[in-house]
């Protein structure tokens, strides 16, 4: 009774746990997203090996959220972090206009896995910060978001330098975990 | 492009300088022919036309804030370049880039072993090998291996509005990934009091995996046929699960709760 009682607090009043892939292409920002997150600070970070897993807790939901490398010849291993993950974090280099293409391409490579099915996206057009780099809807145009079916999804323009656009699109995240979404 | 050692590409990241991983990137052709256009000694010639060592020192490696204004001097703000009047120059350069950012394509050399250098600062290893220490450090700006190159075509000038370095304050505090050995070097190198806690469960794994081959140079990655360099098998053999397992073929998963 005690164990059920807590079940159900804990179900009605957060507590609720969610499993986040943030991927991307390197240099897209993941990492400096992901502490942004976690630690509120911006750090120097280098390219990932393997991931970095932190949890953050925000609208009473406790995200897991794993970071992957994002560098090429690693990037099929992100396959492997699939399973049991309501949402993927996908995060664009807004300036990176050269490699955009392969952003679209890995994206809808993510969206075609079976094991990824249920889960919610939401796309960071990261490095608004920068001279140059496409707004929403440019990164939309570009990674082609209208032909994602069957699928929740949102995309939010962020700065993690900045702290800018972060936490708008985990509101989104949250709210559409609660919602039932992924 | 050009090598730079794992410390210096975190600094070059910051001033928006595309950092790619020798050991787990794969390189294009046209980068393989920049590397070997460029390379480090190019650049060297470019960057450090001025610099004479009498008079000017390389920063410690360990000393991750001289390492930043050290970078910023040789190749934002160009001070050993040989050309006058650096305020003036800068302004005119970014009016005749398009006010486009800088563009840097950087590799990471010699990774491996700043990676063990790193097991060091983790507290989650032992640190068996003192001539790897040595060595790493050989890695450093003083170090023969600097060698940079600059895009200029993608890498107009650097302007301090647009810098993405200011809000550097320290570590993160917690890291789960076992294999982090450079990241934790890093840190550990930029605030002395930060403690890692590395969730590494089986110690002993990871110092054997620490001892995994050298990256081979990467003049023999680039050789004569130069298919792009693919080292994804030995990078990734590194890494494992939170529940220590390692996994060590390319696209085999690693098993996890959660």
């Amino acid at each position: 009774m005690g164990i059920l009682f807590t079940k159900m607090f804990s179900s009605l009043f957060g507590n609720k746990e969610a499993r986040i892939l943030v991927l991307g292409l390197d240099n897209a920002g993941k990492t400096t997203i992901l502490y942004r997150l976690q630690m509120g600070e911006v750090v120097s970070t280098i390219p990932t090996i393997g991931f970095n897993v932190e949890t953050v807790q925000y609208n009473n939901i406790k995200f897991q959220v794993w970071d992957l490398g994002g560098q090429t010849s690693i990037r099929p291993y992100w396959r492997c972090y699939f399973p049991n993950t309501q949402a993927i974090i996908y995060v664009v280099d807004s300036s990176d206009t050269d490699r955009l293409v392969i952003a679209k391409d890995e994206f809808h490579a993510i969206l075609e896995e079976e094991e990824l099915k249920g889960a919610v996206v939401l796309i960071f057009a990261n490095k608004q910060d920068l001279p140059g780099a496409l707004d929403d809807a440019a990164i939309t145009e570009a990674l082609e978001l209208h032909k994602i079916k069957n699928r929740q999804w949102a995309i939010f323009k962020t700065s993690a330098i900045k702290g800018e656009g972060l936490f708008e699109g985990l509101d989104w995240l949250s709210n559409t975990l609660k919602s039932g979404g992924g | 492009m050009t090598f730079v050692c794992t410390n210096c590409s975190g600094v070059h990241r910051e001033f928006t300088h595309r950092v790619k991983s020798v050991s787990m990137a794969k390189f294009n052709a046209e980068e393989v022919s920049a590397l070997q256009a460029g390379g480090n000694e190019r650049v060297r010639q470019i960057y450090f036309k001025d610099w004479d060592p009498q008079y000017h020192s390389y920063p410690d490696a360990s000393n991750l804030h001289g390492l930043r204004s050290f970078i910023k001097h040789v190749y934002i703000d160009r001070k050993y370049t040989g050309e006058r009047s650096v305020g003036a120059r800068s302004i005119n350069t970014s009016e005749r880039s398009g006010n486009k950012l800088p563009r840097l394509q950087l590799s990471i050399e010699g990774s491996d072993d700043n990676r063990r250098v790193g097991g060091n600062h983790t507290g989650s290893r032992s640190f068996h090998d003192d001539s790897r220490l040595e060595r790493s450090y050989s890695y450093s700006p003083s170090g023969r291996n600097l060698r940079y190159y600059y895009d200029e075509r993608r890498s107009p000038q650097y302007s301090p509005e647009n810098s993405r370095s200011g809000g550097f304050k320290k570590a993160p505090l917690r890291f789960e990934i076992v294999d982090n050995r450079i990241r934790a070097e890093k840190r550990g190198s930029s605030s002395g009091e930060y403690k890692v806690q590395s969730r590494t469960p089986d110690n002993k794994k990871t110092a054997e995996s620490s001892r995994s081959p050298v990256a081979p140079p990467v003049k023999d990655k680039l050789g004569e046929n130069v298919p792009p360099p693919q080292v994804g098998e030995r990078s990734t053999a590194n890494q494992k699960d939170t529940d220590g397992s390692a996994h060590n073929q390319v696209g085999s998963c690693l098993r996890y709760d959660g």
